[in-house]
């Protein structure tokens, strides 16, 4: 086999690696480097704190409120201009966006969690929040029965 | 500022920009929308997601493998002399609009859920404040007073169950969803935040 054969077919395979997974190192380095910035920044605005949450459930402080707010609208501007290369997954209204919306606000009211502030909670070193997890990862798998056996749940899911 | 940045709470628009850039950066780094949620479910269902992802790469390998092989036949046809098929159009597809990423392998998404832990750990201890507590929450406490340990797991099982079933959480929906006006999320949304809302507004009443 000449040199330029044996050069050619490595590259081809690289290059096909590189467009269907985007590459291992880039995956390792946007979840390892979003991940602790979002636990970081969670924990500096408060969200891991029942106290705060639920100041910001009863209008009592409006910090959270606005932190939220301007995150969605700054959120418009970056989707609107940054991300139009790629094609992402359509959320149409259904029945179970309302019913699953208002049963996650009443557990988010009830523990002072959300599926990502548990882990916040956990790092900071909250031990209490290890139940809280166990419930959240208890009741995603009961989702999971429930939806194989009666087909609930919004159709696109992320 | 720096201090504030390491030490205490943040103002209403510096923690805006951070989650805006997290969310935003995310899905520009790995063309995947940011989704808590979907990351505990994919963990939950690991043995069907790996096999979905061994299947993908066997696929993957034969395309390769098949891409090869019609490269290598048409370099035969041509020493041969024989006329040789067009090419497919391959930047047609490219060319019609953004595209499809592949989906984050499941090991990513421990990576990102373990250094979000991490990353809460890392601001407790630069702020001088590391250390495990065994007590419960003092507000939620006060709030619940015993039943408190019972109302983390049960709230905890509503979340879980509550988020599949809208099909996203605070970060999905939230964050990913509603910034791009997706109306599915924009209800989602509003549906959660206002549970929370009304059942903490009638908790403080009954309880505080």
């Amino acid at each position: 086999m000449s040199a330029g054969a044996m050069a050619a077919v490595p590259a081809a395979d690289s290059g096909a690696n590189r467009r269907s997974i985007s590459g291992w190192g880039r995956i390792l380095a946007a979840n390892a480097g979003f991940g602790l910035l979002l636990g970081f920044s969670l924990s500096h605005i408060g969200f891991g704190d029942f106290g705060e949450v639920h100041r910001m459930f009863t209008f009592a402080d409006l910090r959270l409120v606005l932190t939220f707010g301007g995150a969605v609208a700054l959120c418009a501007a970056g989707f609107a201009t940054l991300t139009r290369r790629w094609q992402f997954v359509r959320r149409r209204i259904q029945p179970a966006s309302i019913a699953g919306g208002v049963v996650f606000g009443l557990g988010w009211a009830l523990a002072g969690a959300c599926p990502g502030i548990v882990l916040v909670q956990l790092g900071e070193g909250q031990l209490q929040a290890l139940l809280t997890l166990g419930g959240i990862l208890g009741g995603t798998w009961l989702f999971g029965v429930v939806q194989r056996r009666w087909g609930v749940g919004v159709t696109e899911r992320c | 500022m720096s201090m504030e940045i390491l030490n205490g709470r943040w103002p209403f628009w510096l923690g805006a920009l951070a989650l805006a850039a997290i969310a935003v950066g995310y899905a520009a780094a790995l063309g995947r929308l940011l989704g808590v949620s979907g990351m505990y479910e994919r963990l939950i269902n690991a043995k069907a997601e790996l096999a979905t992802e061994r299947e993908e790469r066997a696929f993957r390998d034969r395309t390769v493998l098949e891409e090869a092989l019609r490269r290598e036949t048409i370099l035969e046809m041509q020493r041969a002399g024989a006329p040789v098929p067009p090419e497919p159009a391959a930047g047609a597809a490219a060319a019609a609009g953004p595209e499809l990423a592949p989906r984050v392998p499941l090991w990513g998404q421990l990576v990102f859920l373990l250094m979000m832990l991490a990353g809460g750990a890392l601001a407790k201890a630069l702020s001088g404040g590391l250390g495990l507590q065994a007590h419960p929450d003092p507000a939620h406490a006060r709030l619940f007073g015993g039943v408190s340990p019972l109302v983390l797991v049960v709230g905890g099982v509503l979340v879980g169950f509550g988020t599949r079933l809208c099909g996203g959480c605070t970060s999905g929906h939230g964050l990913s969803g509603c910034g791009r006006l997706q109306p599915g999320s924009l209800v989602a949304t509003a549906c959660f935040f206002g549970g929370g809302v009304a059942l903490s507004l009638v908790l403080a009443q009954v309880l505080a």
